[in-house]
């Protein structure tokens, strides 16, 4: 009897063997034919993804910054950064849940991103068709991401500034590049940034 | 003659295959020692993210929802992401703190970890934004654990079926475990080949010049000495290619091991990957050799973590 139980434990370790290694392997003409029966024999239990930091690690920061215009500010503010004292203290103590805050608050601007380009790749407004562009930002003020970066913005707000009577917000999403190795020791702060902002919104709205 | 000299070879090595596989669980401590480390690293995990635990699981976390083509194929594991059920994220929290210290003590195992998995997916896929791979291989390891048996069999049992297939299946999980950390670093390592960036020695200085994954200290390091950046790619690089086939070389496993350790505490503590690299280092231990392992275990085999079950192999 243990013959037929060795010969079936075998089996069903060497399949679940091939396909973790297929599921995993760059793609190939035996991932080709098999990956329908690999995905759903992997999906969801045995899921898994191992690029960590390849083929490239990460090379940028993705922010999102905002400014508000308040009647203390007379006027709008500079650009803030709510993710900047978040960031000091994770790298402080290491061994805080601020790690993950960076990963909850850093995930905004990403699908914010995300969503912008989508939909400028959906409507490919011409740069003199202002109608079409205001689509396009009705369209992404309307989005949940961006529903959600104002939700966020607006909690940082009731930290940063309580008892300010604020009137409009604006955000941005940029890109910080690091300086090239090349240019590592200059003096200047960052490499390249390229941002994407977006039109002002009323502080108190439906949202 | 040749060939009945074979034929006589392949029976006694399947004989022997068998009986390995079959008879007796081969790495009794090591499946213990990765037990309590795995549930020990899921109580640490959750202890620290705790304080704010609301901002991760809570209704209001600012976290988008996932689909309902994704929850509705596994309603068990994706209670916490219906409206009905998000309220009561702390009892989850509460519920797998129990789990695991009921875990780690060796409190019905087998029962135990089924639901730890439960509890834990569905507290994972609400803060799905927060997980890491350290999360996935600690997932993945969780699952493996359930059809692990960490218990010491009765000697009237040995021999029967459902011993034998106990046996068998507890074996291959813990083959499966370790065959799952080679896998991550062979995915790894040779998706890492093809990148300029690590090909050219410039990918550590890159990513310690990325503020979320920095230090100000190592970032003005390895600006100032290009040679910490060349060797750390190259060392991430070659440590990662070569663990799949070093690593079963148990005369080198333990220097692999321990270099591993250290690349994966420098994760933790310079790049801020604080749990990331401890889940690793976790994982490392289900390389320890059953010697090793019972040692290890009968330093903590005191008191509180004393498991009666399993006390008569320790």
């Amino acid at each position: 009897m243990k013959y037929v139980v060795a010969t079936i434990a075998a089996f069903v370790f060497f399949h679940h063997l091939v396909c973790t290694a297929l599921f995993n392997s760059p793609v190939n003409p035996l991932t080709h034919t098999y990956q329908q029966y690999v995905s759903n024999y992997m999906d969801p239990l045995f899921s898994q993804k191992w690029l960590l930091f390849a083929p490239e690690p990460a090379t940028f920061d993705l922010k999102l910054w905002y400014k508000i215009k308040s009647n203390k500010t007379n006027g709008w503010s500079t650009w803030l950064d709510p993710l900047e004292p978040i960031l000091r203290k994770h790298q402080n103590m290491r061994f805080t849940y601020n790690a993950k805050l960076l990963y909850v608050y850093g995930n905004i601007p990403r699908n914010l991103s995300a969503e912008n380009e989508l939909l400028a790749a959906k409507l490919a407004c011409d740069n003199n068709d202002s109608l079409c562009k205001q689509r396009k930002d009705k369209s992404l003020v309307q989005s949940s991401e961006f529903k959600l970066a104002k939700k966020y913005v607006k909690q940082d707000i009731a930290k940063s500034f309580p008892g300010t009577s604020v009137d409009s917000i604006q955000i941005m999403i940029i890109q910080l590049y690091p300086k090239q190795f090349s240019e590592r020791l200059s003096s200047k702060p960052f490499g390249f940034a390229s941002s994407a902002e977006f039109i002002p919104v009323p502080f108190n709205d439906a949202d | 003659m040749l060939i009945s000299k074979a034929i006589h070879s392949l029976k006694s090595t399947t004989e022997k295959g068998v009986d390995v596989l079959t008879g007796d669980i081969t790495h009794p401590h090591s499946i213990r020692l990765l037990r309590k480390l795995v549930y020990a690293w899921f109580l640490v995990n959750t202890l620290i993210l705790l304080p704010k635990s609301g901002e991760f699981w809570g209704p209001d976390a600012l976290i988008p929802k996932i689909d309902a083509s994704v929850t509705d194929k596994n309603p068990l594991l994706y209670l916490l992401n219906s409206p009905a059920v998000a309220p009561f994220y702390f009892w989850f929290i509460t519920l797998q703190i129990v789990l695991l210290i009921a875990g780690i003590l060796c409190v019905y195992p087998r029962f135990v970890s089924v639901l730890i998995y439960i509890v834990t997916l569905n507290l994972d896929n609400k803060a799905y934004v927060i997980l890491d791979g350290g999360n996935n291989l600690m997932q993945l390891i969780l699952l493996y654990m359930i059809l692990m048996d960490p218990s010491v069999p009765k000697n009237k049992y040995k021999g029967r079926l459902l011993n034998q297939l106990n046996n068998a299946i507890s074996n291959c999980c813990f083959y499966m475990v370790r065959f799952q950390v080679v896998v991550v670093y062979l995915v790894s390592g040779l998706a890492k080949v093809t990148g300029v960036l690590w090909q050219n020695g410039t990918a550590l200085y890159y990513t310690l010049n990325v503020d979320e994954y920095s230090h100000p200290i190592a970032k003005k390091l390895v600006s100032s000495y290009p040679v910490l950046s060349v060797l750390g790619s190259y060392a991430t690089l070659m440590y990662q290619l070569s663990f799949p086939w070093l690593v079963w070389n148990r005369k080198i496993r333990t220097y692999l091991l321990a270099f591993g350790t250290f690349i994966h505490i420098q994760i933790s503590f310079v790049m801020g990957l604080f749990m990331f690299g401890f889940a690793i280092a976790v994982s490392y231990f289900s390389f320890t050799t059953d010697g090793v392992a019972k040692k290890i275990l009968a330093k903590f085999n005191v008191g509180l973590f004393r498991c009666k079950r399993m006390s008569a192999a320790e």
